[in-house]
Formats: structure tokens, C-alpha cells, sequence
């Protein structure tokens, strides 16, 4: 059995550093505004009523290209291909570790979608790229940054493919006066691919995001591997507001052993200046049977490695946790338990659903959560009430924390999930399942 | 565990993002986490004046509690609440507040250079005795750089990496007043600021220190960016082991959701008085 480390790569460490660079060597000055006074009122806080925009920037903001029928791109080599509907400018670029596509959304606008030959942290990735272009870039052509924000996030699917975007507003001076500008950036990651779009711009939104999405959604790459044969994707909200996505593939190996690797990606805007990410990957090997074998979880926050554990099973103490945990190493004994997995979870759920009347049936499982890792920890698993004919509302305490999930009856499987957060609610819907686990 | 609910306990960490103002920065934050704030209309109350607040949120008997103030009648989402002195507030668990720990790691030879650095600007100052809370807001303020690119860091990072938000710098307070033999804690809470005649609320955590038998709000992260921070802590960071974010969901239930700012609040006879600390409370004008 192969039980392979998955590691998560950490942008500043990547080579390349998308084709903004590149793109930027282009005269971008005319697509800022004029100067205007605009101060922080655009990015003022609950203490302060934001100031109406000005009219020449509603205006900036509401231009928009004219889409045309989508065409297919195919790199030189065949090795990827997409489907977008706005023309290229050029042809497709490629180097050692990507391949750029400069896409036309107006005459003299361009976007641009960069196919990442690895696989990245998707949230740290719209973190570092946005920090590399307003340093690297923006700030070379315009002048220094004076304030930038995060105007708005979000989190969905773009075919089989989910992405994260995040819309920046900042102001630029270069000494002669200030600017208003805008960034884009669209990051999808399947299959071991990742796509990066960004546009510097603040107008062209709708075009932007729909070309955006047609390369991300129709990505098809030579090397794709197989496809599991269970997929599952939610995506992550705080309060209305689309924040990350999560995903699980699981594969079964020669020997029947499944293993699953879920992905997470969330970002959180955080006030002036930059926002917060966290990107996981947790890999877990499970029998037939549903027994968890081994377990290693990888978190990234902000970029940079929090979490790095192994669980492993000790034939005669139980459990081995091993590895780093906020920058310390970390060797625990955990006592001998069957910690659930997602399997024995869904079978766990459908049981309690299956009884003649299920409303109030409540047992417990022992989770381990990276949240408190060096010990196990009990979770009450209780039915609360009926949806409707096929699913009931489940509620899941685990310490002091409980979510309410959304489970279909039938599968023992949950398609939503909330939680209460302090003061925000976080809320998890499946928004894409193909395969049966 | 099922994918969904995997999301939201691996998010368990973002929910400490929830404690933080952008140090210096409230007024600016487009932060999800800045707490709605209604402000009166009409002249603003001076900052010494006690400030009747109606605080909205899931379990206001259970804020009640935690305060040490009379709960609100059954089925109420709100506490009325007079925001004036720093209120005393219980942990669930007695401890004596001074052992090292995962989160408060002071005997980590990077906490201990730093307690040394401080005890010598101590002295070079002519100070004498243990840290006060001043001594030690002080120190820390000088030694950590503002950053929101942190989570919650154990003490001995932050002494190594001198960054990091509210979080941080309650951690690190609290690290080197326990290494100098004072009890301290990381609470968390809302700061209540006033800009002009409004106000704002915002998620915050901040180190106590313990006085002759008093625990004093120690807060390195918010100096002297503003005339008057009004705190209410409602949370004791209990476990400082590795399961500190999970625990941190314990508080969800006296999260405040919504600040009503309602006015001053004049001090009329009689004065119910808190049984804990003998602190006079207000009424309504």
C-alpha cells in the first residue's frame, strides 16, 4: 500500500510567480482612473457610513466587454486545453512552469489566465500574488500603493472545477496625484491543476468573471489522473458572504484500501491591508471496512505551514501523533480508540436515520480533530427534527462546539452543515457529489 | 468526519480571527468580524461617564453570568449592560494562573531571553518588585510589530518572531508576567471605541494581570491609539494546550452579536451592587 506525504506548496516558493510580471511590462497607466480625493471612505468600517461613490466611478465600474463564442485552446504541446469565449491575444505562452493566456475583453483591455503546471495553496496562492503584483508591478508602473483593500471574495464552482476569487480596490500615487484601481484574481484547482486569472482593472467584472470561469471550468490536461471514484464539493460561507471551498477524493488502491484526500481553501477578508487564508490538506487511509489506518493533516495559514501531522496506528499503545504544530514538535501517545473516518460517520448517521423513528436517537463517536489534536475527542451525534421526507437535521457536538448538519437519510450523508462561530455563522453546502463512497 | 463538518472545524481557527481589532486600525477595517454598532444620536458621552449599552446575543443569561450581573427575564436576546468599570470576571476552572503551557511556553528559552530584556529595561528605569500591567503593556508594545498576518501564536514564537495581532501581544504579556511570577491570562472580549460622537465594536483579546487579588486588563495591542477603550471581556482562554481552538468555541453562546449604544448612564439610588466585587452598578437616567 502506498501512503504517500502530502505536502502542500507554499507560493513563495514557487518559481513562478504567474505571468502578471510579464503582462505588466505592458503600459497598464490608462486603465486607472482619474485623480480623485477618495480617501478610506470606500473601505471604511461598521464605525463610519461609507461615502456614496463619485459618478465617474460608478461609471469605471460598470464597463463591461462583449463576450464571443467560446473557441478551444490548445497548447503546442497537447498537453491542456480549454474553452474560452473572449479572443486571445497572441498565442499561448508557455514555460517551464505554466502556460499564459493574455485574453482581450475590450479593445485595449486585456485579462490574463495563467494554467499552472503544479499544484498550489489556492487561497495563500491569491494572497502572494496579489502582494507580488501590488509590489512587483502595480507600484512600479503607478506609484506607491496608499491603501488597498479587499472589496469582496468568493467561493463557487466553475464546471467540475472550484475556485476562489477575491476583487481588490486600492489607490496609487505616483506623486503627481492619486489613482483608483482594481484587481481580480480567479484561482480554480482540480485534478492537480491550478489556474490563476487576474485583471487590473476596475471595470469589466462580469466580463472578466466569465472568461475567468471558462478557462478554469473547461480546463482538460493530458496527464489528468484517474478519476476517483467518489467526489464530493462544498462550499464555505460566513454569513452571505462565499469564503472557501472544501473538497474529498477518494481512491481505492489494489488492496481495496480507500484513500481520501480533501481539500481546503477559505479566504477571509481582514480589514485594511491583507486578507487572512487557510488552505489544508488532510490524506487518510481507511479499509475496506472503514477503519481509519493512518491519517496526516498539512495546514497553511497566511502561507506559511501551521500544521504538519501524522497520525499512526501503534499496534500495542494505540496512536502515534507525530510531527509540528504551531512551529513545535509534537510526539503524543493517544489511547488505543477507533477514531471515525468519513465512512464510518455516513454509516453512523444512516443508522440513526434508519430507525422507525429516528427524531431524538443520538449515539457517539471518537473524532480526531486538528483542532485539538493531542487527544481524542467524543462527538454526540443526535437527530434534532425532520426536513422532509428524505433528510432530517442532525446535530453534531464535539466538545464545546456543535454543527448542525443536513443529512439525507437514505446515505447517511450530509449536504449542509452550520455552525455557529462566535459572532458569524459558518455554513458548508455540498454543491457538487459524483460517485457513491 | 463528514466534508462539512470538516470545513467548519478546520475553520475552527479562523474563528480566532474573530478576536482581533487592526491595532490603531478599527476605524478602517472592512473586517466580517467588526460587530454591528448602533450609536445614539445627539451629543456623544464623555469618556468617564458609565455608558448604558443593550448587548445582543445568542445566551444573554449566560453573559449575565460570566459579568456577574442580574440576568435578563427568560427568553430575552438582549443585556442591558452599564459599560464603566473593568469587570471581574470567572474562569470556569480555578488554577492558579502561573504554570507554564503549550500556548504559554515561558520556560522556552526564547520567552526567557526576552523576560531577560525586560527585567533590564526594568531596572534601567529604577523599577523595583514585580511587573505592574503598565510595565508590562509597555514592554510588549515596543517589542511586537502590528501584523494580521498571525493566528494565534504560542509565546515562544511570538518572542522569536516579535509579530502578530491582539492575540500576540495578550500572549506574550501573559508569558512574561507569569515568567517574572505574576498570574496573568488571555481573555477575550468586545472593546467598545468611540470615534466622535459614534462608536464602534470589535472582537479583541487582551492579557489580565493580578493585583492584590484583582485581575487588570493588561492590553499591549491597544495603547494609546484611542482616548478611552471601554472592555468587555467574556471569555477566559482556558485551554492553553493544543486544543486551544476548539475551546475557543465555548465562548460562542456569549458572543456578542450587536452593540446597542443607548447613552449615559447616571448613577441613581439605590445602586444594586455586584456580589463579586462590590462594584457599584447604574441605572438608567
Amino acid at each position: 500500500m502506498c501512503r504517500t506525504t502530502v505536502a502542500l506548496r507554499v507560493f513563495w516558493k514557487l518559481p513562478c510567480q504567474s505571468g502578471l510580471d510579464r503582462a505588466e511590462a505592458r503600459p497598464r497607466g490608462e486603465r486607472l482612473l482619474a485623480v480623485v480625493p477618495l480617501g478610506l471612505a470606500l473601505v471604511a468600517g461598521a464605525a463610519h457610513a461609507a461615502a456614496p461613490e463619485p459618478q465617474w466611478l460608478v461609471d469605471a465600474r460598470a464597463k463591461e466587454g462583449v463576450l464571443v463564442a467560446p473557441h478551444l485552446v490548445t497548447s503546442a504541446d497537447k498537453s491542456i486545453s480549454f474553452s474560452v469565449p473572449a479572443p486571445m491575444t497572441g498565442a499561448l505562452a508557455e514555460d517551464k512552469d505554466a502556460y499564459t493566456a493574455v485574453l482581450t475583453l475590450a479593445p485595449g483591455i486585456t485579462g490574463e489566465c495563467v494554467i499552472l503546471k503544479t499544484d498550489v495553496d489556492p487561497a495563500a496562492f491569491l494572497r502572494a500574488t496579489a502582494r507580488i503584483t501590488f509590489t512587483d508591478t502595480i507600484e512600479k508602473v503607478h506609484g506607491k500603493i496608499e491603501m488597498r483593500a479587499v472589496e469582496h471574495v468568493d467561493a463557487g464552482m466553475a464546471g467540475p472545477t472550484p475556485y476562489l476569487s477575491a476583487s481588490w480596490i486600492y489607490r496609487a500615487n505616483d506623486g503627481t496625484g492619486a489613482r483608483i484601481g482594481g484587481l481580480r484574481q480567479y484561482v480554480g484547482r482540480h485534478a492537480g491543476h491550478s489556474t490563476y486569472c487576474a485583471l487590473n482593472d476596475i471595470g469589466y467584472a462580469e466580463t472578466f468573471a466569465k472568461v475567468a470561469l471558462a478557462v478554469i471550468g473547461s480546463l482538460k490536461a493530458s496527464d489528468d489522473p484517474p478519476a476517483p471514484y467518489f467526489e464530493e464539493i462544498s462550499v464555505v460561507s460566513i454569513g452571505d458572504a462565499r469564503v472557501g471551498f472544501g473538497s474529498i477524493e477518494m481512491h481505492r488502491d489494489a488492496d481495496g484500501d480507500t484513500k481520501s484526500v480533501e481539500n481546503e481553501a477559505m479566504i477571509v477578508p481582514g480589514g485594511a491591508g491583507e486578507p487572512q487564508t487557510f488552505d489544508s490538506v488532510t490524506t487518510a487511509w481507511v479499509t475496506p471496512a472503514g477503519a481509519l489506518i493512518n491519517l496526516k493533516k498539512v495546514s497553511v495559514n497566511n502561507g506559511e505551514v501551521e500544521i504538519n501531522l501524522d497520525l499512526q496506528h501503534a499496534q500495542d499503545t494505540g496512536w502515534v501523533l507525530s510531527g509540528k504544530f504551531k512551529s513545535k514538535d509534537v510526539q503524543a501517545a493517544l489511547p488505543a480508540a477507533a477514531p471515525s473516518t468519513w465512512v464510518t460517520q455516513t454509516n453512523l448517521r444512516r443508522e440513526l436515520l434508519a430507525r422507525e423513528s429516528p427524531i431524538g436517537a443520538e449515539a457517539v463517536r471518537t473524532d480526531w480533530l486538528s483542532a485539538n489534536p493531542g487527544e481524542f475527542t467524543t462527538t454526540t451525534v443526535k437527530v434534532l427534527a425532520a426536513i422532509d421526507a428524505n433528510s432530517y437535521l442532525v446535530r453534531e457536538t464535539f466538545g464545546p462546539a456543535s454543527m448542525d448538519l443536513a443529512v439525507d437519510r437514505k446515505s447517511g450523508q450530509s449536504f449542509r452543515g452550520t455552525m455557529e462561530m462566535g459572532p458569524v455563522k459558518v455554513t458548508a453546502t455540498r454543491v457538487f457529489v459524483r460517485g457513491s463512497p | 468526519m463528514s466534508i462539512v463538518t470538516r470545513r467548519a472545524v478546520v475553520h475552527l481557527r479562523a474563528l480566532l480571527l474573530v478576536f482581533c481589532v487592526a491595532f490603531g486600525h478599527a476605524a478602517s477595517g472592512q473586517s466580517l468580524f467588526v460587530i454591528p454598532t448602533d450609536s445614539p444620536t445627539g451629543p456623544g458621552v464623555a469618556d468617564e461617564q458609565p455608558l448604558l449599552v443593550s448587548l445582543h446575543l445568542r445566551e444573554p443569561a449566560a453573559l449575565a453570568k460570566v459579568l456577574d450581573v442580574p440576568a435578563p427575564v427568560a427568553g430575552a436576546d438582549v443585556l442591558r449592560y452599564v459599560m464603566q468599570d473593568y469587570p471581574a470576571i470567572s474562569p470556569g476552572t480555578k488554577r492558579a494562573w502561573s504554570e507554564p503551557s503549550f500556548v504559554v511556553d515561558y520556560l522556552d528559552p526564547s520567552v526567557t531571553a526576552l523576560g531577560r530584556e525586560f527585567a533590564t529595561a526594568r531596572a534601567e528605569s529604577g523599577a523595583v518588585g514585580p511587573p505592574t500591567p503598565g510595565d508590562l503593556v509597555r514592554f510588549v508594545h515596543g517589542v511586537i510589530r502590528g501584523s494580521r498576518d498571525r493566528g494565534l501564536d504560542v509565546a515562544s514564537e511570538i518572542a522569536a518572531i516579535r509579530l502578530g495581532d491582539c492575540k500576540n501581544y495578550a500572549v506574550l504579556t501573559v508569558a512574561l508576567a507569569r515568567a517574572a511570577g505574576v498570574p496573568a491570562r488571555v481573555v477575550f472580549g468586545i472593546v467598545l471605541l468611540r470615534f466622535d460622537t459614534r462608536y464602534g465594536a470589535y472582537g479583541h483579546a487582551w492579557a489580565e494581570v493580578l493585583v492584590d487579588g484583582r485581575w487588570v486588563a493588561a492590553d499591549a495591542a491597544l495603547t494609546a491609539e484611542h482616548a478611552r477603550v471601554r472592555y468587555l471581556p467574556f471569555g477566559v482562554l482556558e485551554n492553553e494546550g493544543m486544543g486551544y481552538a476548539l475551546d475557543a468555541a465555548r465562548l460562542t453562546p456569549v458572543w456578542v452579536q450587536r452593540v446597542e449604544v443607548l447613552g449615559a448612564a447616571s448613577t441613581g439610588s439605590p445602586l444594586p451592587q455586584s456580589p463579586r466585587t462590590g462594584v457599584p452598578r447604574f441605572v438608567l437616567r
